[in-house]
């Protein structure tokens, strides 16, 4: 529709990620260079939820589950087998998107209310099992020791770290994107919004709405392998449902559904209350807070309802041409306004 | 039953809910290319029908044939991808998203391979772009309705009829080759009435079959080759316009229920 | 034989008062078709707010509990009106995120004005147990196992007798149908609720007397009351009774003859194989299936 408008802006923000990645280290000390991976990981589990809970619209609350499987398998790979670290994330991902298929099939029988306390229910009953399993897990003591990693041969130092999370967490933004504009992308959206309607046109919504969770439970996965070397000991605590509700907090403040939203509410969620010097006990109540006040005031989320206030500048085209809907495909450079191309042509 | 009607048929089709049998022992026959009007009495299990037909609703007796297929029991995207879609009562849409949208998530169908999963697969590591073939089935059908000057508006701000028509848009967009409309008049002015009689006719020429569900009469006499009329589940009569209006039966069903 | 009997009887016990609890979530949900993520920390405040006004302000027992009811009920209507009313027309989504953020506020609050640490309430109950039919219960068990039944045979009285009680049950069946004969569905909602709340506080309040009050029993009720309407069947009275006595029964055989530390596993693993089996629960109103 606007190839050059389009090029220029994935060459900008080509240029911002490489501003991030090598401008941020050299900035930024040491300590907030550690905050900013971790919520570059945060932004990893968010975007992980996000398929089901922002595209799909099911509320999964138990994300903590694939995240919990994900450090273990980490934890248990480098610990009891040496497993190089590449190696390691990337069978975090796999077990993830291993159980996401084994338990998709069975929790997405259901929807809404059952839905909700199935994941939520799930994600309790790994932290049981682990907090039981001694032998395996390590019970309540939890696995410690997970080494921080070494890529190329070269031990990663916290530059190494913050640019492999970096590296992950545009993939997790490129794979959103990608789906996002696609026909799955589009299945998932005409699911949230009238789960009848798609059926009657052919989608075959328990198919896709299995695949939202596997596509979540890999990324979910990855979060979990990187914070069991980040943090170098995990324990059953990764199953908590704080660790759910939080990534939840991220996505649905940010706007959920969209390819940033997450993002920038992970940032937020992680960020804030360092910036803000909140008492770690002060985090949990006061992001509930935000969650209920996003949740009535600005059901989009933040990027969705700051884009759309930029647009609606921008947008001149006469009257009678009502306020555009949330566009589901051209999200993700904010700057694109103008939304009636929710259709990019194909070949 | 003639060859000819075999195109959608059913076999003493029923469905009991409890202690209540909504639809019982329908035998209804479609030809192709015909547009067949289903109607009767509030209550009367049309839209149970339409349920029935499209795998909405697992009927418990009898059963539903596509084509020489037995489609009895399959979900309803399985129906949908042997070719029968629906629109609906309740003005489905999808409401965040604009006309445009709307049809190119219709034409689902159309936009890939076979599997879901093939397909996610496909949009992850190939660079194909939807298929023009998806992109084209969509402004069509939205031109049809007459909806292509308002592409780009939310389908929750259009006015109530161009929203029923964006529904049968969307139903279109999937390539039907027995469209199902369930009340496609419902709540419209008699001028948009019109117009949709009109696009019933634009949509047979395309070679689709039409079965309609409705209570405006003007509209069904109008655009009906057939009609069928239902009363408390049950088939009452079957035949062209003029017969069912003179049918003692059907007017009994109607009047019997003021 | 005889231990077994005895187990029954516990199970019995608190399964009455997970019944109690999870009634007051099913209500929420079939009413306002609310997921109340928050009914935990309603449940939890129950316990503590008993704790409080018997041990910090010399209360009686029984008003004490009566009192912690009331501020709870109160609570619940704060919440209805600020977090839930401006968005009942939202998809189910977006109200279960708002009962998920009230959840982390009242938790959290509560963490740190509280303390966090485990509490006794002061109990007025003898310590001696009473023999009743070759079983050996403590007075406090007793108490709180005849407290449940009463009032939840109350709640069903008072959902078929009262006006309100009417309303809610009409709103429960078809909200649309309830506002055209004229039932305020806003201020049915607000008490139904509340009522809900009320419900859980109670039945932590007793789990308060009958163990102790734990700070994380929140978290662990709420996943308590969701074992139980996912077998028994969301918005159903009858499943969450059901369901409560079931699991409560279904625990402690399995703390007795198994092993304490799979007790709470047999909730989650009898969830799975419900929902493998019969996804609406046993007395559930048809889960939406995919």
């Amino acid at each position: 529709m606007k190839p050059r408008s389009a090029k220029r802006q994935w060459f900008v923000l080509a240029l911002g990620v490489a501003a991030v990645a090598f401008g941020l280290p050299r900035v930024l000390g040491p300590y907030d260079l550690h905050i900013v991976t971790l919520a570059f990981i945060n932004a990893i589990m968010a975007l992980s939820l996000n398929f089901t809970l922002g595209y799909v619209g099911q509320p999964n609350f138990g994300q903590a589950m694939l995240f919990g499987v994900g450090a273990y398998t980490s934890g248990l790979l480098s610990v009891r087998l040496g497993v190089p670290f590449a190696v390691s994330i990337l069978s975090a991902g796999m077990m993830g998107l291993v159980f996401a298929a084994v338990f998709g099939p069975i929790v997405l029988r259901l929807r809404d209310a059952y839905f909700c306390m199935v994941t939520i229910a799930l994600a309790q009953t790994f932290m049981l099992v682990a907090n039981n399993l001694i032998s395996f897990t390590g019970g309540p003591m939890g696995l410690p020791g997970i080494p921080f990693g070494s890529l190329f041969g070269r031990p990663l130092g916290p530059e190494g770290f913050f640019l492999v999370s970096l590296a992950l967490l545009l993939l997790a933004m490129l794979v959103t994107y990608r789906l996002e504009k696609s026909v799955v992308g589009r299945a998932w959206i005409g699911m949230r919004d009238s789960e009848t309607l798609a059926r009657s046109v052919g989608v075959n919504t328990y198919l896709y709405a299995v695949i939202a969770y596997i596509v979540g439970g890999f990324f979910g996965g990855v979060a979990g392998g990187l914070t069991a070397h980040f943090t170098s000991v995990i324990d059953p605590k990764v199953f908590m449902f704080e660790i759910s509700s939080m990534a939840v907090v991220g996505t649905v403040l940010g706007g959920s559904g969209t390819v940033w939203g997450p993002v920038v509410g992970a940032l937020l969620v992680t960020l804030l209350p360092e910036y803000l010097r909140l008492a770690a006990m002060w985090r949990l109540p006061i992001f509930g807070l935000f969650l209920v006040i996003v949740v009535v005031l600005m059901p989009r989320g933040l990027v969705p309802t700051v884009v759309d206030l930029f647009a609606r500048r921008a947008d001149r085209t006469g009257p009678g041409r009502p306020t555009a809907a949330r566009a589901p495909a051209d999200t993700v450079v904010p700057a694109a306004a103008d939304s009636a191309s929710g259709v990019k042509g194909g070949r | 039953m003639t060859a000819e009607a075999a195109f959608l048929k059913t076999e003493k089709l029923g469905v009991r809910f409890g202690g209540l049998e909504a639809v019982k022992n329908a035998d209804i026959g479609l030809a192709r290319g015909e547009i067949l009007s289903i109607i009767g009495p509030n209550g009367a299990g049309k839209t149970t029908l339409i349920n029935l037909l499209t795998g909405f609703l697992r009927p418990t007796t009898g059963r539903v044939f596509f084509r020489g297929e037995d489609i009895t029991g399959k979900e309803p995207h399985q129906v949908a991808r042997r070719g029968i879609v629906r629109s609906f009562q309740k003005n489905e849409l999808f409401r965040r998203c604009t006309a445009e949208q709307n049809v190119l998530i219709g034409a689902h169908l159309r936009s890939g391979g076979q599997h879901g999963a093939a397909r996610t697969l496909e949009a992850l590591f190939t660079s194909r772009g939807t298929p023009r073939a998806a992109v084209e089935a969509a402004r069509e059908a939205l031109e049809t309705v007459g909806l292509g000057p308002r592409a780009g508006w939310p389908a929750a701000s259009l006015p109530h009829g161009d929203q029923r028509l964006l529904g049968i848009a969307v139903a279109l967009a999937a390539g039907p080759e027995l469209l199902l409309l369930d009340e496609p008049v419902g709540g419209m002015t008699a001028a948009e009435a019109e117009r949709v009689m009109a696009l019933m006719t634009k949509i047979r020429e395309r070679g689709i079959t039409i079965g309609l569900v409705e209570h405006n009469m003007n509209f069904v006499m109008s655009v009906s080759d057939r009609i069928v009329v239902l009363d408390h589940g049950e088939v009452i009569a079957q035949g062209k316009p003029a017969e069912i209006q003179a049918n003692p039966r059907v007017i009994e069903a109607y009047l019997g229920k003021w | 034989m005889q231990q077994l009997a005895q187990q029954l009887a516990n199970g019995l016990v608190v399964g009455g008062i997970y019944s109690l609890a999870a009634l007051g979530l099913t209500l929420i949900y079939g009413i306002m078709d609310i997921v109340n993520i928050a009914h935990g920390e309603l449940f939890m405040l129950g316990a503590l707010l008993t704790y409080y006004f018997t041990a910090s302000f010399g209360i009686p027992f029984i008003a004490a509990v009566a009192l912690s009811l009331v501020v709870v009920a109160l609570l619940g209507m704060v919440i209805e009106r600020t977090a839930l009313r401006p968005i009942a027309n939202s998809p189910m989504v977006v109200t279960t995120l708002a009962t998920l953020g009230v959840s982390l506020i009242v938790q959290n609050v509560t963490l740190i004005l509280s303390g966090g640490v485990p509490r006794f309430i002061p109990s007025p109950f003898p310590e001696t147990p009473l023999t009743i039919g070759g079983v050996d219960l403590a007075p406090a068990r007793v108490f709180a196992a005849v407290v449940a039944f009463t009032v939840i045979l109350g709640v069903h009285f008072f959902l078929r007798k009262t006006k309100v009680g009417n309303a809610m049950r009409a709103a429960f069946q078809d909200k649309e149908a309830s506002w055209l004969v004229g039932i305020n569905v806003k201020t049915t909602y607000l008490l139904s609720y509340a009522f809900g709340a009320a419900l859980a506080a109670l039945g932590g309040a007793l789990l308060g007397v009958v163990a102790y009050v734990d700070p994380l029993m929140g978290a662990k009720g709420l996943m308590k009351c969701f074992v139980v309407v996912t077998i028994g069947g969301m918005g159903s009275f009858v499943g969450a009774i059901f369901g409560g006595l079931f699991l409560g029964v279904a625990e402690t055989l399995t703390a007795g003859y198994i092993s304490s530390l799979w007790k709470d596993a047999i909730g989650f693993v009898l969830v799975i194989l419900v929902l493998l089996f019969l996804p609406s629960g046993l007395f559930g109103r048809r889960a939406r299936r995919a």
